[in-house]
C-alpha cells in the first residue's frame, strides 16, 4: 500500500517531527474510507476510538424522515468514539464520510499504549476536543441569540 | 516499594496548589480572564460548572472529588467560557497549564480523567444541539 506524506495534513495535526510514528500506526491500525460511508452508527456498540488522519467527517443524527441531519464537522486530528471507550456506553452519532477519509481505529488497550509512549498525543487530542465544544457552545449560543452560523 | 497511586499522588501535591472554598463560591466565572490557576482537582467535596448561553438557558456538569475540571480554557483562549461553582464545602488543588502537562506526561490516568471530563462535556452539547429544532 502506497502512503502519500501529503496525506496525513500533519501540520494540522501538529505531530511535526513524529511523521515516521504516524505512518508506522497507519500501517497498523489505518483505514480509508470512500465518500458518503457510515463510519459509526448510532446505537451501536463499539469500543473504539477514531483519529482523523485525513479527509471530513460529519457528526449526524437519523430523523424520523429517514434523512440524517448534521450536527458537527471533524477534520485531521479530531478524535471521535472515546466516550463509548471511557465508559462503556453506545454510539451517540453517526459518523458519515464527507471526502475520502484515513482514520487510525483503535482498540483501548491500543489507545493506552499509544498515550504511554507518546504522552504528547494527549496534548494534541485533548485540544481537539476543547476546540469541538467551544465550536458546540458557539452553535447553541448563536441559536438562541438569533444568530445563524453555517454547520 | 513506593506504590504507583503513592508516587501519583505527591505528584498532584508538589505541582498543585491548595484551595479551600465554601458552599456557594465561586472557582471561576464565565468571562472572567484566566489566572495561573487553570485546571482543577477535587480532593473533597462537589463542583458544578455551567454553560450560559442566555439568562436561563445553561448546561451543567457536576464534578465530585478525584474529578478534574477546568481544562478548557487551557487551550482555548483568554477568558473562562464557563463558571464553576462550589456545590459543598470544597478542597481544590488548582494546576498550571505547564503543571498539568507534567501530569499528563507521568501519568497516564490524568489524561484518560481529563478526555472522560471533556468527553462529557462534549456529550451534553452534542444533546442540546440534538434538541434544537432544525
Amino acid at each position: 500500500m502506497k502512503v502519500e506524506n501529503h496525506d496525513y495534513d500533519l501540520i494540522k495535526l501538529g505531530f511535526e517531527g513524529e511523521q515516521a510514528i504516524t505512518q508506522q500506526l497507519f500501517f497498523k491500525y489505518g483505514k480509508t474510507y470512500e465518500p458518503k460511508k457510515i463510519i459509526v452508527r448510532e446505537g451501536d456498540s463499539g469500543k473504539e476510538v477514531y483519529i482523523i488522519i485525513s479527509g471530513m467527517v460529519l457528526v449526524t443524527e437519523r430523523q424520523h424522515s429517514g434523512q440524517y441531519r448534521v450536527l458537527n464537522r471533524l477534520g485531521p486530528g479530531e478524535i471521535f468514539g472515546e466516550m463509548a471507550l471511557l465508559e462503556n456506553e453506545l454510539r451517540s452519532a453517526t459518523l458519515i464520510s464527507a471526502t475520502d477519509v484515513k482514520l487510525l481505529i483503535l482498540a483501548p488497550e491500543q489507545f493506552e499504549q499509544i498515550f504511554q509512549t507518546h504522552p504528547r498525543w494527549a496534548f494534541k487530542i485533548i485540544g481537539a476536543l476543547c476546540r469541538r465544544i467551544q465550536s458546540a457552545f458557539t452553535q447553541i449560543t448563536n441559536y438562541y441569540t438569533g444568530k445563524s452560523e453555517p454547520i | 516499594m513506593e506504590s504507583k497511586e503513592s508516587k501519583g499522588m505527591k505528584l498532584f501535591e508538589e505541582l498543585g496548589h491548595p484551595v479551600s472554598l465554601k458552599q456557594g463560591d465561586y472557582v471561576y466565572k464565565q468571562n472572567q480572564l484566566l489566572d495561573d490557576l487553570r485546571v482543577w482537582y477535587i480532593l473533597s467535596g462537589e463542583v458544578v460548572v455551567r454553560r450560559k448561553y442566555t439568562a436561563i438557558k445553561v448546561d451543567e456538569l457536576n464534578y465530585k472529588q478525584g474529578d478534574l475540571f477546568g481544562i478548557l480554557e487551557v487551550y482555548l483562549g483568554k477568558s473562562r467560557i464557563t463558571e464553576a461553582q462550589a456545590m459543598t464545602d470544597v478542597q481544590l488543588l488548582g494546576f498550571n497549564k505547564v503543571g498539568v502537562e507534567k501530569l499528563m506526561s507521568a501519568e497516564l490516568s490524568v489524561s484518560l480523567s481529563i478526555i472522560r471530563s471533556l468527553s462529557q462535556i462534549l456529550r451534553k452539547v452534542n444533546h442540546h444541539i440534538k434538541s434544537l429544532p432544525a
